[in-house]
């Protein structure tokens, strides 16, 4: 985190936010900003407030945002990328290969897969574009009673990400 | 430097931190009331207050009771509606209301404004298309407004919840209550979920919450169907941007306006957008075992089609196709060879022969839309006129307005649409309105008028058969570069929809008069559109020759006389426009429309009272007529009579509180009687709401750039393929240049 404090020129969070974080909830430092879906909205979906991590690179970044509730661990990884053009979205949408399921209306299109259990977690991707913009996004927990709502979660992610793609 | 930084960021950690505590003990909050300050306290702490302090919606207008912000959770979700119902839930799901904000038609727009200007300035659309984004806060840098609501847009208790309008001014002109499904024994609103077993036990209660008299008014619609671009958003001046409920308040079916061609039944928004009709699921809200259909239908293909929604785009094109919206006649020929008139088609037998020169003049009458053709953000959608000409082997001797290999439209089909522009005289394109300076084209059919399109060709040479002539008006929703922007050039086709079209089949030979097609407008009425269609095109001689017609089919008819009297008294001939308007009057003495236009022939000849008894008629028969509450406050203001001419002009403003010679009028009138603070203010509107003088300037550098569209800009052109020498020979009066 401090890493990508410095990096947007919030250096000063470097030294202020381990002392804040001390005297108050783990949950209520100021994050960084996810330029394509808030802290919030994915905190409303993994059902408990978040962190948020974001690294920029020149064609676009990653988001990954983390919810703790004692053993259970929540995240969603959101990675956004500028292609040449749509037709190098092939290596995206290989990532869900032959499970992928067509999303409707997301995008210029989107496909969802079960990622299955892996590392103790479940995990559901949704791969897509915006025009010339690929997107991923991974939700994942350890929580076995949120398995089934996976989907639905990702889902609902990802319009909010396609959304602010267009 | 680095030390005041470094202790605003420490400040700005604190607070934030302060912030998240407060939002959680705000969580275990239970009195609605302190729990909604709390939250506003939070969210005020990190809000953009660009546009002054505690300014919540503007450039948009949205505003809620209490003038606070207002947690996304007090609005109870549309699912909570649906137990009960389900046939609005159901509509609803599909519509345009629920899909206000997340389509990519509509992202793509305002991301732009977002990533150029900032999230601030969104407010002004999110006023209407996500208003509870706007009132809770949501709209600023550092947000902290958990958006699950996005998808549903204006949801059942957006709409339900506003208590009361703000003026027609449109932009989300509206006031919402704190959402509420019930009132108490005391009428006192309860917010939020209660249980169902609680509203079944009051339904009455439930809808004194839930409904308001005015939610059946057009000017309940016009809270957002009518929008302007003000000075905040564009950093410009006030800017008109689409009037659609001042187009139904012009139209006759508002019954407000007596200056219409033609009358019509009293007809609402709510009576042709939310019909009627049986339900086929659980639905509590039905009367008479009907309920009125909650999906809007109107011209949006796209929403339906992007989303898969098949019932709802087969019901929007079928309901763009089902009415008598729009007539289209094929009116008239003329030929090279004689250069006369032949018409009405149908009517009126002719011959025609291999190798001539033919013209023929289609007229689309805006029969039955309460509102223009094409409405709204014109420069989004594309309506256009299709013409084609075929010979008896299926060949293709003319077309007009095809669709193009690569999905474009023919760029000099005739089209209903606009171009507005910005200082560089470029089209403002990807809906930028903020960028928007002038208009350099607007094609539309006000409601109730016509308008005439004329296309030429030429007959082969070796054509023997009939040929088969088609002139129909299609809609496509969107505009296929503004789909290309929102998609790259890899998207399907959107659908096009024909809305109406005629086509009749013409002899090499003799044409000898046909019966009418059921569809067909009688005669009289064919020409009375035609004459209202010159009327448009400031062509008063074929205006007059045209109404001429009418009488002669119709002599009682006195909206016949009237024509002719208008078409003179703008053409300045007020001894002329005075007898006809004479003869309409002793047909039917207390007509308005005939008063109106007698009264300023009275002020022309200097018959003062006269003219203000004809205006106080028509107010008395139209009180919310716009045109006669201005005319009779300007005869009252020529007369020194201030306090009737204020009177006049503050109803004016009260009907459209945007009126440019409201607010001038008023501005002379309060200074007159020494209200110099009310002059000043009516003085600023009228300045930032008057056309800018130095506009039209954008508007002649972008129609340089497009000879395409600046030929249509003329009202008489003529699409053709003929080569231009023979075009240059001409073909009767309205002839002067053409394109295919």
């Amino acid at each position: 985190m401090a890493y990508s404090a410095k990096r947007f020129g919030l250096w000063f969070l470097t030294f202020e936010v381990p002392l804040l974080a001390a005297l108050l909830p783990v949950s209520c430092v100021a994050d960084p900003i996810c330029p394509w879906i808030n802290a919030a909205t994915v905190g409303g979906a993994l059902e408990g407030k978040v962190t948020v991590a974001f690294s920029p690179d020149k064609d676009g970044g990653t988001c990954d945002f983390v919810r703790t509730n004692g053993e259970f661990v929540y995240g969603v990884h959101v990675l956004v990328a500028t292609m040449q053009s749509p037709a190098d979205f092939a290596p995206y949408a290989a990532r869900c290969g032959s499970r992928a399921e067509l999303l409707k209306a997301i995008g210029n299109e989107a496909y969802i897969c079960d990622l299955g259990f892996k590392d103790k977690q479940n995990a559901e991707q949704v791969v897509g574009r915006v025009r010339n913009q690929a997107f991923v996004i991974q939700v994942k927990t350890n929580d076995a009673s949120m398995r089934t709502s996976l989907h639905d979660k990702a889902v609902a992610i990802t319009e909010q990400v396609a959304g602010i793609l267009f | 430097m680095i030390r005041f930084t470094r202790r605003a960021g420490f400040v700005t950690v604190a607070f934030a931190a302060t912030l998240c505590f407060s939002l959680r003990t705000a969580q275990a909050q239970s009195d609605p009331t302190a729990e909604r300050k709390q939250y506003a306290d939070q969210v005020r702490q990190t809000y953009n207050f660009r546009f002054g302090d505690g300014v919540i919606s503007v450039p948009g207008n949205a505003a809620v009771e209490g003038n606070d912000f207002i947690q996304p959770g007090a609005f109870p979700n549309a699912t909570y509606c649906k137990h009960c119902h389900e046939q609005a839930y159901s509509d609803w799901r599909q519509a345009l209301h629920s899909n206000s904000f997340r389509t990519p038609f509509y992202r793509t727009s305002v991301n732009i404004l977002l990533r150029t200007k900032g999230i601030e300035f969104t407010r002004h659309c999110d006023s209407c298309h996500n208003p509870i984004a706007v009132l809770s806060g949501g709209l600023t840098q550092v947000s902290q407004v958990d958006r699950k609501f996005d998808k549903d847009g204006l949801t059942c208790t957006t709409c339900h919840s506003v208590q009361r309008l703000q003026s027609t001014s449109g932009n989300g002109g509206f006031v919402l209550g704190v959402p509420a499904v019930m009132v108490d024994e005391n009428g006192n609103r309860i917010p939020g979920e209660v249980p169902y077993e609680q509203i079944m036990q009051h339904p009455d209660r439930h809808s004194k919450a839930v409904m308001q008299g005015f939610y059946r008014t057009p000017e309940f619609c016009a809270a957002c169907h009518k929008a302007n671009l003000p000075n905040p958003l564009n950093d410009y001046k006030f800017v008109r941007a689409f009037t659609v409920f001042d187009e139904w308040q012009n139209s006759k079916f508002s019954k407000r306006n007596p200056l219409t061609f033609y009358s019509g039944p009293f007809t609402t928004c709510q009576d042709c957008h939310m019909p009627r009709g049986p339900s086929t699921l659980t639905e509590y809200g039905m009367k008479d075992n009907t309920f009125r259909s909650h999906r809007w239908m109107a011209g949006n293909t796209a929403v339906p089609y992007y989303y898969d929604f098949k019932e709802q785009l087969d019901k929007t094109i079928a309901f763009l196709k089902s009415g008598t919206y729009l007539n289209v006649d094929l009116f008239a020929l003329r030929k090279e060879s004689s250069n006369e008139m032949i018409a009405p088609l149908g009517s009126t037998p002719f011959t025609l022969a291999p190798q001539e020169k033919v013209q023929v003049m289609v007229v689309i009458q805006n029969k039955n839309i309460g509102h223009s053709l094409i409405p709204e953000v014109r420069d989004l959608y594309e309506g256009w006129v299709e013409f084609t000409v075929q010979g008896q082997d299926g060949r293709e001797i003319y077309h007009s307005g095809f669709i193009k290999p690569d999905g474009m439209l023919d760029p000099r089909a005739h089209s209903f649409t606009n171009r507005p522009v910005n200082t560089d005289g470029e089209f403002v394109d990807n809906h930028k309105v903020w960028t928007i300076h002038s208009v350099a084209y607007d094609n539309t059919v006000q409601a109730g008028r016509s308008v005439l399109v004329r296309y030429e060709f030429r007959i082969p040479p070796d054509m023997k058969g009939p040929l088969t002539v088609t002139a129909r008006v299609n809609y496509r929703h969107l505009r296929q570069s503004y789909l290309n922007n929102i998609f790259g050039m890899d998207h399907p086709l959107y659908p096009v929809v024909e809305i109406a079209s005629r086509t009749r089949v013409l002899n090499i030979g003799a044409n000898p008069a046909a019966a009418p097609d059921e569809h067909d407008n009688p005669d009289w009425m064919r020409w009375n559109n035609l004459g209202i269609a010159y009327l448009d095109q400031v062509q008063y001689a074929e205006a007059s020759q045209a109404f001429s017609e009418v009488v002669k089919l119709r002599p009682d008819y006195a909206d016949g006389y009237i024509n002719i009297g208008l078409t003179n008294m703008l053409w300045e001939k007020y001894d002329s426009a005075r007898g006809s308007l004479e003869k309409a009057l002793s047909l039917s003495p207390d007509i308005a429309r005939g008063l109106y236009y007698m009264a300023l022939v009275e002020r022309r000849q200097g018959n003062s009272d006269k003219e203000v008894a004809d205006l106080k008629k028509v107010v008395e028969q139209y009180p919310f007529s716009r045109d006669a509450r201005r005319e009779l406050g300007v005869s009252y203001y020529q007369l020194y009579r201030y306090d009737e001419a204020r009177e006049q002009f503050e109803q004016l403003q009260a009907i459209d509180p945007d009126d440019v010679s409201a607010h001038y009028n008023l501005a002379l009138i309060y200074r007159r009687m020494g209200m110099k603070d009310k002059a000043a203010e009516q003085s600023a509107q009228f300045w930032t709401k008057k056309v800018d003088p130095g506009a039209p300037t954008y508007s002649l550098d972008f129609l340089k750039k497009h000879p395409e569209i600046s030929t249509e800009s003329v009202p008489w052109h003529v699409h053709t393929d003929v080569p231009d020498d023979d075009v240059h020979a001409q073909i009767g009066s309205a002839s002067g240049g053409g394109q295919p």
